[in-house]
């Protein structure tokens, strides 16, 4: 990157100082807004959106895209409730969704790798695999009998804070090191920009694509379980269309769809401005179907001030 | 250098501007508060019945001094969404809220988060599985079944090959309906045997395909029943499609206009009809009974009926039918 002009300062400031306003616009128009009530709901709300997003940063960074988080969130919710049904503890289950999302993302990285189709395509063809399967293994019915407790994932405190949050919080550290100081995360902004160049200066692209969508989908199932707790039933139908909102966040966070850009902190900020119009929106009684068109024009304000600066720089 | 600095900031300054005034313009400008406030949810908003829900708890509303929220997700199994929605009402502290679980159990945390921060909770239309709430207003799903159960042996003089079109698993209130319709079947007419049940996943074009499926799979069929409004009107699709109106019975339930137009032109036989009105109407009224200090019926009945082509110009079905709606 180099040496920041401050113009490009300014450039990078805008979605945190739209989120900044987005929040002082809303303490002012409701008083319930500003409320500890209220903030943990809209941080357990965001969650699953905010820890799929961090691992579709990576991905998006790298120039792939993946379709099929949502339906794997369904996957992953049917196999870890019943786990939990099962009486095997909670680590047991976070581990097996965990394990299960692994497994699906480093299937679809191979399987980019292996056939040389483009990753919206094969991740795709896994979107409808992965959501036929869950409903095929559930029958289309959810999975009951998750024992009490396990509704601390989602809704229980740790300390002060709510515990999706502080799992949030962790991911997050850990996915901005990774792309800062980790070869994975370097070679990632390096296969988006010149693949060929990348190959030549030594970067193990297969193995490099098949661990990013592994990562992605490590998280997905993570953030599955806090889905599953939030319901207490396992959904063959959970997650529908957060794949959008997942490659929306990194979006508006300043990622581009055509590989190296994007940052960690950026994509936070997508998500919780997606997250803060949705809650606001609801205390201020605006109805669900303005809301999707609220957030419909958010993306393109954002993507297209994206644009905009990059032809005049 | 300089000035082009300052052109971008000042233009990044008023867009910014710009997007957050308009942002608490249209948001703001929806919202008034007086009297006690209701927050009124339900499962989706897709479809024709909770309009009419809105409708009688707006009349009811205005009749009672309490000012109605509607809001819900758009499909019915957006279950985290209407979590969230219920959610930021009970953040909001709304003097009441009104509920139609999308899903029985899956809806328990916020239905008890809700009656624990003090906020009384009114059920409609289906059931959860929590004792949180003040009042349950619903159809009597299992006997509106009943009705399509006693009419289906009617019709085929008590023998035949019948097919059901079931809308959702899990859901409690078009379960019942199913289950009313096949224990009457049973019980009441054993030469009748329901040979195909296929869900319709509460869509529309899905239940059109369940139903082409059905018929393709099963050519000695006599009758079909379809349980709820996505799978009444895949099923008359279907029936078009392949030229089997007025040849295959059809018994629908629920009532939107397509459907009410369906039944003048002879693609169903018959429509059980549920009184979505009375349901938002009756869960208001309880609502104010609570606030008045009384304690409501635990259970209401909003009342079921099965009605004829020949019914349709009657007075009280067509108020049944077609209440006044409001947006």
């Amino acid at each position: 990157m180099g040496a920041l002009t401050l113009r490009g300062k300014l450039d990078r400031l805008w979605p945190y100082a739209t989120l900044a306003g987005l929040f002082i616009a809303l303490s002012i128009a409701s008083p319930h807004f500003l409320t500890v009530q209220n903030l943990s709901s809209v941080t357990r709300q965001t969650a699953v959106i905010n820890i799929i997003a961090l691992g579709m940063t990576l991905v998006i960074i790298s120039g792939g895209i993946d379709l099929s988080v949502g339906a794997l969130v369904g996957f992953c919710s049917i196999l870890g409730a019943t786990v939990l049904a099962k009486g095997a503890g909670i680590p047991l289950s976070l581990g097996a969704a965990a394990g299960c999302g692994l497994l699906w993302g480093a299937l679809s990285g191979t399987l980019i790798v292996v056939l040389r189709i483009s990753p919206f395509i094969v991740t795709l063809g896994m979107m409808g695999m992965v959501r036929g399967l869950a409903l095929v293994v559930s029958r289309g019915l959810p999975v009951v009998g998750i024992p009490q407790g396990f509704e601390r994932v989602g809704e229980g405190n740790l300390g002060p804070l709510p515990v999706p949050l502080v799992m949030l919080a962790i991911l997050s550290v850990a996915m901005h090191f990774l792309l800062e100081r980790t070869k994975l995360g370097r070679y990632a902004y390096a296969m988006a920009s010149n693949p060929e160049a990348a190959r030549y200066a030594g970067v193990p692209l297969n193995l490099c694509t098949v661990s990013i969508y592994a990562i992605l989908g490590m998280l997905t199932g993570l953030a599955s379980m806090i889905e599953t707790s939030r319901l207490m039933t396992g959904q063959p139908t959970a997650g529908d269309g957060y794949e959008l909102r997942a490659i929306a966040a990194v979006v508006i966070g300043g990622g581009s769809l055509n590989g190296g850009e994007g940052t960690v902190a950026g994509t936070l900020v997508g998500a919780f401005i997606m997250g803060l119009l949705a809650n606001g929106a609801n205390l201020l009684g605006v109805s669900s179907f303005w809301q999707q068109v609220l957030i419909g024009a958010v993306i393109i304000a954002a993507v297209g001030l994206d644009g905009w600066r990059k032809r005049r720089a | 250098m300089v000035s082009t600095r300052l052109t971008l900031t000042k233009r990044l300054t008023g867009l910014f501007a710009l997007t957050v005034t308009a942002a608490i313009a249209i948001l703001a400008g929806c919202s008034k508060q007086q009297g006690r406030v209701v927050a009124v949810v339900p499962k989706g908003q897709a479809h024709v019945f909770w309009q009419a829900v809105h409708s009688g708890a707006v009349k009811a509303g205005k009749e009672f001094n309490i000012t109605i929220e509607w809001n819900g997700p758009a499909n019915e199994v957006e279950y985290s969404q209407q979590i969230e929605i219920v959610e930021n009402f009970i953040n909001r502290h709304v003097d009441g809220i009104m509920l139609a679980p999308s899903e029985r159990k899956a809806m328990v945390g916020v239905i008890d988060k809700a009656s624990k921060a003090g906020i009384p909770v009114v059920i409609f239309d289906s059931g959860a599985d929590t004792e949180n709430y003040a009042s349950f207003v619903a159809t009597d799903n299992y006997a509106g079944g009943v009705l399509a159960a006693k009419r289906m042996g009617e019709l085929l003089h008590g023998k035949g090959q019948v097919a059901v079109i079931a809308t959702i698993p899990g859901g409690a209130s078009t379960l019942a309906r199913e289950a009313g319709f096949e224990e009457t079947l049973a019980k009441e007419f054993p030469e009748i045997k329901v040979v195909a049940k296929q869900f319709g996943m509460a869509d529309y074009a899905r239940s059109l395909q369940v139903t082409e499926d059905i018929l393709t799979a099963n050519p000695g069929l006599n009758g079909l029943f379809a349980s709820n409004e996505s799978s009444s009107v895949g099923a008359a699709q279907a029936l078009k499609a392949r030229s089997l109106v007025g040849k295959l019975p059809l018994v629908g339930f629920d009532a939107s206009p397509a459907l009410q137009e369906d039944l003048k032109n002879g693609v169903f036989d018959s429509l059980v009809v549920q009184n979505p009105y009375k349901m938002g109407y009756e869960g208001v009224k309880a609502m104010s009974e609570i606030f008045a200090g009384r304690k409501p019926a635990r259970h209401i009945d909003s009342g079921v009926a099965l009605v004829k082509k020949d019914d349709l110009s009657k007075p009280d079905v067509q108020a049944l039918l077609n209440p006044p709606l409001v947006f």
